[in-house]
């Protein structure tokens, strides 16, 4: 892969209740945003298990975005300030390891928030873009 | 088989604890040049350490020796309690010296039993069958004592440290369990039957303790720990180094070690040779362990080791240089730390559960001590306001005998291999001075591994390596 | 019959898997009497595992240096059965913490910057010692594994399970449980407002120790050793690696440290509070696991660049 012609590959793992149906909506209503996000939808922003995130990044995506629902309207009530705490920690983790913990964001997009969830991946693609290419992509360890 | 204007290298060095190797560089008449002694293997704490918290040093250092975990447990919680400032109640400092007496007794018993033993009653036996299975099959009674005598050791590091390899309750300020009155009174009436089992052995071994001439006489100088009266005390005081005849050249506490003490680094092993530094390298060499012990300390408090003490220097004078000795001196200990054991246990504050005082993080340096079964161990530790680790020294106590084994192979090797004529149980004999210091080569080698096994690399007086001997296939 | 036989191999070791093969005590001549022991350094004068007829081979301590790979190699083809025995083994182990250096900044540290070396020549170790590998390895990472037997070391208990299972010939697993599962402590529910520092607090001998507030990784690693350090008092540091369902163990705390905070969000710390309340999120988590963890070692070129403040 050659640094010119390279395109961030991000994951997005979406909360079902919100963030997944802003994208969606972002989608219908025709919002443009860079196409270079695979979003995984789950259940809650909650139950995303911490080493899903580490596993996106070991297979080589440059950015993971985490959305969920804003705080008060989290469908099983704390789901998502667990989430904002594991998202933290797992920067920290990021950092100690040598990964930039900017290739990670958490951002809280309603069902509403089309335009949010446009806004944030364009920003986040941005962002990795200056950031560069997964480490791991060249000469990483295995 | 003559091998002239070679190199002989033996590794590894079994019955020993980590990896080492001995090689042995011949002249052109086959007689022995040189000869040195190699560890092989180097794993970093120093390094890895670094960025860790204080408070978890204490179980970080512990996996530089699954021997003698207690000894670095404990230095590591000695020199933690001096970087956080803080003085364990009196409670914790028992159950800490207890642990520490249950580690002498396993790693003594299980060196001088299981590791040394073979070599000093099986001396006829050939390598394949010199160990202690054999010896089992031999003397099965003699060695169910020593599996018991040993197992009380354990027994006690388990009770007070959590686990018996690798204990997990000192920390800064004290230790986390205090131990109930019945566990004590359990360890009391275990402690009373290692003494009577130790006293039912010595004379099985009484015969060959005193056979000097089988190892070499090395003047050096020795470094150990004494209490405030100048006597035995492997877990606090003061470092005593004095020289080969007794002449004491210092005195001091651990805080100011590096005014006395450096470590030399050779390009044949991954061990360093610690010296006293006036002096510089290698006339300042020193040696740690049982044998500097009894030749620091003016006397021993409790009775059956004194006994033994006075024995051994009415036979060889204050202060002796016989390598041989560090076995008899390694006996003194175990009735020592018997014997010790029992005093901390019948202690009416041994179950006091005043065990800890809490700490506040800060930074600063902080240098802990101890005498570790094999030697002066040193932890010194700098760390940042945090209380992060940002600075690791390490003086590991088998390092202290680097010198005292890398000399002895020499002697020991012009003494038995003469015109190149050399035959694998000369070789094995060569083991047993590196053997007779109990090098624990994987505490040794925290600075990345041990293996200690041995192959012979035969140099010419060139340098060249004109053949590998081995004493295996 | 002849009897099954065993060799134990040891690479970068600590030799507390040997000790605790001896601490069996007096099991010991038992198993010495139905298992033929071919090869144990730390007794026995023999320098490799025999040529053939090893049954069980037993492999204790990580990869570190070219010659173990060597040895590695040799005990996998003589053996029917590889054990990886101990945490070293099996993850990597404490030694496995040397990943988030260099080899390069390791050798420098040891043998010129510690305050106590004199060398004023820069002389780093390198004849007739083997040279060192980049980083410590997992034995997995080398060879076909058939069981694993964790724990540094593993406790003797099981180490006679595991032996027994062999002798006739049965599979050897652990139970799916966890460090929590066998652990006496009380857990009432989840209340924690701070994480503190061990040492910093007294410690309330009936309660969870995570409970408590202290960092424990009972929740995240593989049960079988009795709860050993918890029932002492101190809290667990993983050293049986994580579960099966488990891949990373620090990813794992992570997720367990999210759920634990108490649920009132008006009385939870700050997630930046708790990243400060907890450090050496690395050497804690993966203390026994980091040479066999998602990354397996810090990627040393973007450590350097990220300090620096350079972005690529
Ligand atoms: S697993 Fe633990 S006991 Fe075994 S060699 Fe490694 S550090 Fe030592
Ligand atoms: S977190 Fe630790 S103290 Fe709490 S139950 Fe689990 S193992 Fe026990
Ligand atoms: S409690 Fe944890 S660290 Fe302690 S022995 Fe068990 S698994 Fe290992
Ligand atoms: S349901 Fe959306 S974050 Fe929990």
């Amino acid at each position: 892969m050659t640094k010119k012609n390279w395109e961030p590959k991000i994951v997005c793992f979406a909360c079902r209740w919100c963030s997944y149906a802003g994208a969606d909506m972002a989608g219908t209503s025709r919002i443009q945003y860079p196409p270079n996000a695979r979003v995984i939808r789950v259940n809650c922003s909650g139950r995303v298990d911490p080493q899903f995130i580490l596993r996106a990044l070991k297979l080589k995506a440059d950015g993971v975005l985490i959305a969920g629902c804003h705080f008060g309207d989290c469908h099983y009530v704390s789901g998502n300030y667990q989430t904002s705490r594991r998202v933290e920690l797992l920067k920290e983790y990021l950092k100690e390891i040598g990964l930039e913990p900017e290739r990670l964001r958490l951002e809280w997009i309603s069902a509403a928030e089309g335009t949010k969830f446009a806004e944030t991946m364009k920003s986040f693609v941005n962002e990795i873009k200056l950031l560069g290419p997964n480490p791991l992509a060249d000469g990483g360890p295995e | 088989m003559s091998q002239k204007g070679k190199t002989i290298k033996i590794a590894p060095v079994s019955r020993v604890e980590g990896h080492g190797a001995i090689t042995i560089q011949l002249d052109q008449q086959g007689n022995v040049a040189d000869a040195h002694f190699h560890v092989m293997d180097v794993r970093g704490f120093e390094m890895f350490m670094q960025n860790r918290p204080v408070e978890e040093a204490q179980r970080i250092a512990t996996r530089m020796c699954g021997i003698c975990p207690v000894s670095h447990h404990l230095a590591s919680a000695h020199a933690a309690d001096a970087l956080y400032r803080v003085d364990p109640p009196r409670t914790a400092k028992m159950l800490r010296e207890l642990m520490h007496m249950g580690q002498l007794l396993h790693s003594h018993v299980l060196h001088f039993w299981y590791l040394a033993a073979p070599d000093l009653l099986l001396p006829d036996t050939g390598p394949e069958t010199r160990h202690v299975v054999t010896l089992l099959q031999k003397h099965p009674d003699v060695v169910k004592k020593v599996i018991r005598a040993r197992q009380v050791g354990q027994n006690i590091i388990e009770a007070t440290g959590g686990r018996a390899i690798h204990p997990v309750t000192a920390q800064p300020g004290g230790i986390s369990k205090p131990l109930s009155e019945e566990v004590r009174d359990d360890l009391i009436a275990q402690v009373d039957e290692a003494l009577a089992i130790t006293h039912e052995l010595f004379p099985v071994v009484r015969p060959v303790l005193d056979k000097v001439e089988l190892l070499d006489e090395l003047k050096t100088g020795y470094l150990g720990l004494v209490n405030k009266d100048g006597n035995l005390d492997p877990y606090q005081g003061l470092l005593r180094l004095v020289d080969h005849d007794d002449k004491r050249l210092e005195e001091f506490p651990v805080k100011d070690y590096l005014k006395y003490i450096g470590e030399h680094v050779t390009d044949y092993s991954y061990l360093k040779f610690p010296f006293y530094l006036p002096r510089g390298w290698p006339k300042g060499m020193y040696r740690v362990g049982p044998l500097a012990r009894i030749n620091v300390a003016d006397s021993i408090h409790t009775p059956d080791a004194r006994e033994e003490f006075e024995k051994l220097h009415d036979q060889f004078g204050r202060t002796t240089n016989h390598t041989h000795l560090y076995h008899w001196s390694r006996l003194i200990e175990i009735l020592y730390a018997i014997e010790r054991a029992k005093e901390l246990l019948t202690d009416s504050e041994i179950t006091s559960d005043n065990v800890m005082k809490e700490v506040e993080i800060r930074g600063g340096v902080g240098i802990g001590v101890i005498e570790a079964p094999r030697g002066t161990l040193i932890h010194h530790y700098t760390a940042n306001s945090d209380g992060i680790l940002t600075k690791v020294n390490l003086i590991v106590s088998t390092v202290g005998n680097n010198g005292g084994m890398d000399r002895g192979v020499k002697t020991l090797a012009q003494r038995y291999i003469k015109k190149g004529v050399i035959n694998p149980i000369i070789l094995s004999n060569i083991e047993t001075v590196v053997r007779a210091y109990d090098p624990c080569l994987s505490c040794a080698v925290h600075s990345i591994n041990g293996q200690m096994a041995m192959q012979i690399d035969v140099k010419n007086h060139l340098g060249e390596r004109v053949q590998v001997l081995r004493n295996f296939e | 019959m002849t009897k099954p036989s065993l060799a134990v191999e040891t690479l970068s070791i600590c030799s507390g898997c040997e000790i605790a093969i001896l601490d069996l005590h007096q099991a010991l001549p038992g198993v010495l009497d139905a298992i033929d022991l071919k090869y144990i350094q730390v007794l026995m004068d023999f320098r490799e595992p025999p040529k053939e007829g090893v049954t069980v081979g037993f492999v204790s301590g990580g990869v570190r240096n070219e010659e173990q790979v060597e040895l590695l190699h040799k005990i996998r083809e003589r053996s029917q059965i590889l054990v990886a025995f101990g945490a070293c083994s099996a993850f990597g182990g404490i030694p496995g913490l040397a990943n988030l250096h260099t080899k390069d900044e390791l050798l420098q540290e040891v043998y010129i910057d510690t305050v106590s070396t004199v060398n004023p020549k820069g002389v780093i170790p390198h004849k007739v010692v083997p040279p060192l590998l980049e980083e410590v390895h997992p034995i997995s990472d080398f060879v076909k594994v058939d069981y694993v037997l964790p724990g540094c070391p593993p406790p003797p208990k099981l180490i006679a399970e595991l032996v027994t299972c062999l002798l006739e010939g049965k599979e050897f697993r652990l139970e799916p449980k966890t460090v929590c599962d066998q652990c006496p402590l009380t857990k009432d529910e989840k209340s924690v407002t701070n994480f503190i520092r061990w040492g910093t607090k007294k410690i309330d001998p009936e309660r969870c120790l995570l409970e408590q507030g202290f960092q424990c990784l009972g929740p995240v690693t593989q049960g079988g050793c009795e709860a050993r350090c918890p029932t002492a008092l101190a809290p667990c540091r993983g050293c049986f690696g994580p579960t099966e369902s488990v891949h990373d163990q620090a990813a794992k705390m992570i997720g367990a440290i999210g759920s634990v905070v108490i649920q009132d969000p008006t009385k939870a710390p700050a997630p930046e509070q708790i990243v400060k309340e907890i450090p050496d999120l690395v050497g804690t988590y993966l203390r026994f696991s980091l040479a066999a963890s998602t990354f397996k070692k810090a990627l040393h070129t973007n450590v350097v660049k990220m300090k620096k403040g350079v972005k690529a």
